[in-house]
């Protein structure tokens, strides 16, 4: 089109865009619209009902519009289908919950209290934004992002790349602009921890192609790595045309970086003179501190040798073609990486927000709305498109900004609906109710944590991060010799070395104190499989983090025997932790109540306050313990409702 | 059927149902107890796993060449005319009950990936994770005891587990054989009194919630704690106490962990375990090589020696399949460092029992242990030999959610010479 029209066209978007973004602004929240939560709330009893109805207004009230327009949406759902949204939520299961969901916690007593008993119309609305504004918010979704990313600390380093997530969770970083770091990162993994993206797979990048698929994607083109797909419409040469944007990635050549050949040779030959030990140690630490990505223009991908079809030679260059949509032009980028990104995160992209809108959802609301969450097809398999695309569409408008995203959906009448009775399952959801699911490994190890402390959320392990960073703060040793290279390494190894056990002494002196207890600290700040929990995380289901979202909440015998039997319920029954003490200094009138709101975050029925005192009564202290240990098993406590 | 998760049966799993049926790969497709080769001799499998890279040079395809053997030598064995490294000699004495095959091969030279591929037949992928031999011995051949777990781990940290199968399938770890069972009985300061009393108090609080919810997870915790306390109270327990067995024996195998893992795995798998697991590290020599496996071998000899031997007196070596192995070797060059570096190209592997036909040695690299010189087996042969042992189909196909198919072997043949 001509110039002129393109500027019309121009500002026409930029009117359309504005308006979108401030009307909302300017306007607010709505007023009350008659909705299902109004029409369910008539039916119950008159004095329930005027609670529910007050409730409801309440919500509605501080509803953001996004969040009413997806009620509406799913309102509308749920009348095609014949089904009725389930009941609000009380305000203790929505305290429970909320924490659970956003904090990845329960809430301390106090916490629990503070809004139990808070009388604010808009304490629900308040309590999703304090908690989207707290440091548990990083450590939960640092699980999140782990998990999806397959973030472990890689091959020894300090961590960079589950620091570098941390920050971008903490910075509320949106994700497309994650999702384009990680893809261009460039360098070494110590001055930039996107760059673990690369070093993940090794440089392999067949891998983190069928990885990128999946993960932004939400897009299975890894059967076709190696055949045409049987089920799906992909071909290998489809396969490699996408995993040829990724050609020119190179993840070796660290060492050479570090000097010139000679005094590398040099630097070997001082290795040789130490002991066998210190030689493999700086070895180590030479690989790690040259981890890193970079992009050779010279390289690229090249079909297999055994390459089957006729559609492109055996061994031959792949050339970049995107799966769909626009493939935008090599030319103007720096590299072809840039070049994906800028098309994977392209707002017409139809695929980029609606894969992360769906997975935001399903982990708030225990199922997505498109099942499976990482197999998007060409034909859909949504419960419903037209709210699959609304969240697509919200996501987009407000900059894929997460937290946001995660505060609508909070606010929703969806996701504050109470846990059916009947069994939810991807079958026969359609938002209508919340499943009833088992708190994840980290979610039950992190709640352990909050019974076992006051500041849970604070308690960091020996800073991984310092240890990057003094390895990052090392001097530029490419004009070094090699003596003098050497020198700095040993210096900075031995720097490292005092940092980390100061680190470690001050954690010891945490440790739960008296015996063996388990280490106090939360899951975020723990590896995967490291042992520091004896194994309690990886026996409930935690991913180790070698497949992407490979956890479970999958029962099993060595669960039950570690929660019944393990150091984590014996430490948390001590007489002399923090959760015992206090329970024994309540008087009897409080205790029962003491019990129930710190650890299942509600009050006692009449029943269960009887049971506190018979139990009280005849054992004591024990009889304490034994109910401890009891809600501890229970499975009120490691479901959520 | 393959049935998984209630909750997530799906248009996959019908057609995971339809694959299975029309494709021909029924549920009970040839796996047949006794086949005419000697194969499903094994009803239990004992898999001594090396980890880091056990030096085929220096254990079982020693080698003349004075430069590649560096400090060991050759020791003459049960089998005539054949040598294996003079640091294993009671495995010498004991070759008339194994098989050592010397051609194996890999592609994966590194730790992780070599590992994960000798134990799953598949190489390593970050989009799906693929069950372990245990898991697919445990899942194909079932159980063989009540409440005793089919699939069990000694000495792993990170054990490779059942991938897309059921959780049920997932290794048992014992972390140290004589510690036993993790967690199997309440701490000391609570005594069986107030167990149950706790164990009623549990009950009272959970029947309101169990009843509200309909809820197959809720039903499927309601089971494990069953199972759990069943577990607690077994008198199979026992299998798992190795401190019954007699003071001498346990001498024999090794006062150190792999040797009393490998006491522990024949106590497990005599108790009716199917499938034990005993790894054991330290095989990474890039540095002194030497004088570390000095070490190793030691132990390796007298648990890996004194478990045939215990197993042969047992009569219980015709159906009980031993297995060692590690995932790849090392080079022939000895380095600066008097150590030796990875080696897939070519390492040795050992079988002995199960209907395996002792006293041979299968396959030969060259004169410098760097390649295979004849009768090729790969890693996935390997695992089909195995399974061939198992009684379990090498080609019998399960299917992960997505609607793939898997195999025990991934196509491997197993190698029916040794049987």
């Amino acid at each position: 089109m001509n110039s002129r029209k393109a500027l019309f066209y121009l500002l026409y978007v930029i009117v359309i865009f504005s308006l979108s973004l401030w009307l909302p602004r300017i306007f607010g929240p709505s007023s009350p619209v008659p909705t299902v939560a109004n029409s369910a709330a008539k039916e119950a009893s008159a004095p329930a009902a005027k609670a529910k109805a007050v409730q409801s207004k309440r919500m509605q009230s501080v509803q953001p519009a996004a969040s009413r327009r997806i009620d509406e949406t799913v309102a509308g759902l749920l009348q095609r289908k014949g089904l009725t949204q389930e009941r609000l939520v009380t305000d203790q299961e929505f305290l429970r919950r909320l924490y659970l969901d956003l904090a990845g916690r329960i809430p301390t007593h106090d916490e629990a209290v503070a809004f139990l008993d808070d009388s604010s119309a808009d304490k629900r609305s308040a309590l999703i934004d304090t908690l989207l504004a707290s440091p548990a918010y990083v450590s939960h979704t640092y699980n999140f992002w782990a998990d999806l990313l397959r973030a472990a600390p890689i091959r020894g380093d300090a961590g960079n790349y589950p620091a570098w997530i941390k920050d971008s969770i903490e910075q509320n970083k949106p994700y497309d602009q994650m999702a384009r770091e990680l893809l261009t990162a460039e360098g070494r993994l110590l001055d930039d921890g996107a760059v673990g993206y690369w070093v993940r797979d090794g440089g392999r990048i067949l891998e983190t192609a069928a990885m990128t698929a999946q993960v932004f994607l939400g897009t299975q083109l890894q059967c076709a790595q190696c055949h045409d797909h049987k089920f799906d419409k992909w071909k290998q040469k489809d396969f490699y045309q996408f995993a040829a944007f990724f050609g020119e990635v190179d993840t070796r050549g660290g060492l050479n970086m570090l000097a010139d050949r000679n005094e590398r040779k040099k630097l070997r030959e001082l290795q040789e003179e130490l002991s066998p030990q210190e030689n493999a140690a700086i070895r180590r630490f030479l690989n790690e501190i040259t981890l890193n990505v970079h992009t050779a223009e010279r390289k690229s991908l090249r079909y297999p040798k055994d390459y089957a079809y006729a559609n492109a030679k055996p061994n031959s260059k792949a050339v970049p073609e995107v799966i769909f949509g626009t493939m935008p032009l090599l030319s103007q980028y720096d590299n072809h990486r840039e070049a994906f990104a800028a098309w994977l995160t392209d707002r017409n992209n139809p695929r980029f927000a609606t894969v992360m809108a769906n997975r935001i959802w399903k982990r708030l609301m225990g199922i997505a709305i498109h099942e499976p969450i990482d197999d998007f097809k060409d034909k859909s398999e949504a419960i419903d498109d037209a709210l699959l695309a609304q969240l697509g569409r919200d996501f987009t408008t407000i900059g894929y900004d997460m937290r946001e995203f995660t505060r609508i959906l909070c606010n929703t009448r969806a996701y504050q609906s109470a846990v059916s009775a009947s069994a939810i399952t991807p079958r026969n959801y359609y938002a209508q109710a919340r499943p009833l699911r088992r708190m994840r490994a980290e979610q039950l190890w992190d709640s352990c944590m909050t019974l076992l402390s006051d500041d849970v959320d604070e308690r960091k392990l020996a800073n991984r991060r310092q240890g990057a960073e003094m390895m990052a703060a090392m001097p530029d040793l490419s004009e070094m010799s090699a003596e003098k290279i050497l020198e700095s390494v040993r210096d900075t190894m031995k720097a490292k070395r005092s940092m980390m056990m100061e680190a470690n002494r001050t954690m010891r002196k945490r440790r739960t104190k008296g015996n063996n207890g388990p280490f106090v600290a939360r899951a975020s700040e723990m590896r995967p499989g490291g042992g520091r929990d004896d194994g309690f995380l990886q026996a409930f289901g935690q991913s180790e983090r070698e497949v992407i979202n490979g956890s479970s909440i999958e029962p099993s015998i060595p669960q039950v025997l570690a929660l019944m039997n393990g150091k984590l319920s014996s430490t948390l029954t001590q007489a002399k932790m923090p959760l015992m003490k206090t329970l024994l200094a309540c008087s009897s009138s409080e205790l029962a109540d003491r019990l129930f709101v710190t650890l299942l975050s509600r009050r006692p029925t009449a029943d269960e306050r009887k049971l506190v005192r018979t139990e009280y009564a005849n054992g004591g202290r024990e009889g304490l313990q034994n109910l401890v240990w009891a809600i501890l098993n229970s499975r009120e406590f490691l479901f959520i409702q | 059927m393959n049935i998984t998760k209630a909750s997530d049966l799906d248009r996959r799993e019908f057609l995971t149902g339809m694959a299975q049926a029309c494709l021909g790969v029924g549920l009970f497709s040839s796996f047949s107890a006794q086949a005419a080769d000697h194969g499903g001799k094994a009803k239990r499998v004992i898999y001594l796993y090396m980890a880091g890279g056990m030096s085929h040079l220096d254990t079982l395809d020693p080698k003349q060449d004075k430069e590649v053997a560096g400090e060991f030598a050759p020791m003459r064995t049960s089998i005539t005319g054949e040598r294996i490294s003079d640091r294993l000699p009671l495995l010498a004495r004991q070759l008339q009950h194994a098989a050592i095959i010397r051609s194996m091969t890999s592609k994966e030279g590194s730790h992780e990936r070599g590992s994960y591929f000798m134990r799953t037949s598949y190489p390593m992928l970050g989009t799906i994770q693929h069950p372990g031999l245990g898991a697919w011995a445990l899942k194909l051949s079932g159980k063989n005891s009540e409440t005793l777990p089919g699939n069990i781990n000694i000495g792993a940290r990170n054990p490779i587990g059942a991938g897309f199968f059921e959780p049920e399938f997932e290794p048992l770890r014992i972390s140290r054989a004589e510690a036993g069972l993790s967690n199997i009985s309440p701490p000391p300061h609570v005594d069986e009194g107030t167990f149950e009393h706790r164990m009623q108090l549990l009950r009272t609080l959970n029947t309101k919630f169990d009843s509200r919810f309909e809820s197959r997870q809720v039903d499927g915790y309601a089971q494990a704690y069953e199972d759990a306390v069943k577990l607690m109270k077994s008198s199979e327990l026992k299998a798992f106490d190795i401190a019954r067995e007699p003071k001498n024996l346990r001498e024999r195998y090794g006062k150190n962990n792999f040797g009393q893992g490998c006491l522990l795995a024949r106590r497990l798998v005599e108790h009716g375990i199917k499938f034990v697991e005993v790894t054991f590290g330290g095989w990474d020599t890039h540095t002194d090589n030497f004088e570390r496996l000095e070490k190793q071998l030691q132990q390796l000899d007298a648990g890996l020696g004194t478990l045939l031997d215990d197993l042969h007196r047992r009569r219980m070596l015709e159906d009980t399949l031993v297995v060692l192995v590690s995932e790849f070797g090392r080079t022939p060059e000895i380095n600066d460092g008097n150590g030796r570096g990875h080696h897939p190209k070519a390492f040795s592997c050992m079988l002995a029992g199960g209907g395996v036909q002792g006293g041979q040695v299968y396959g030969a690299t060259d004169s410098r242990g760097a390649t295979v010189a004849e009768k090729v087996v790969s890693v996935k042969d390997l695992n089909a030999t195995i399974a061939h042992a198992v009684g379990i189909d090498p080609a019998h196909e399960l299917y992960s959610k997505s609607g793939r198919p898997f195999t025990i072997a991934n196509g491997g043949k197993p190698v029916l010479a040794l049987f």
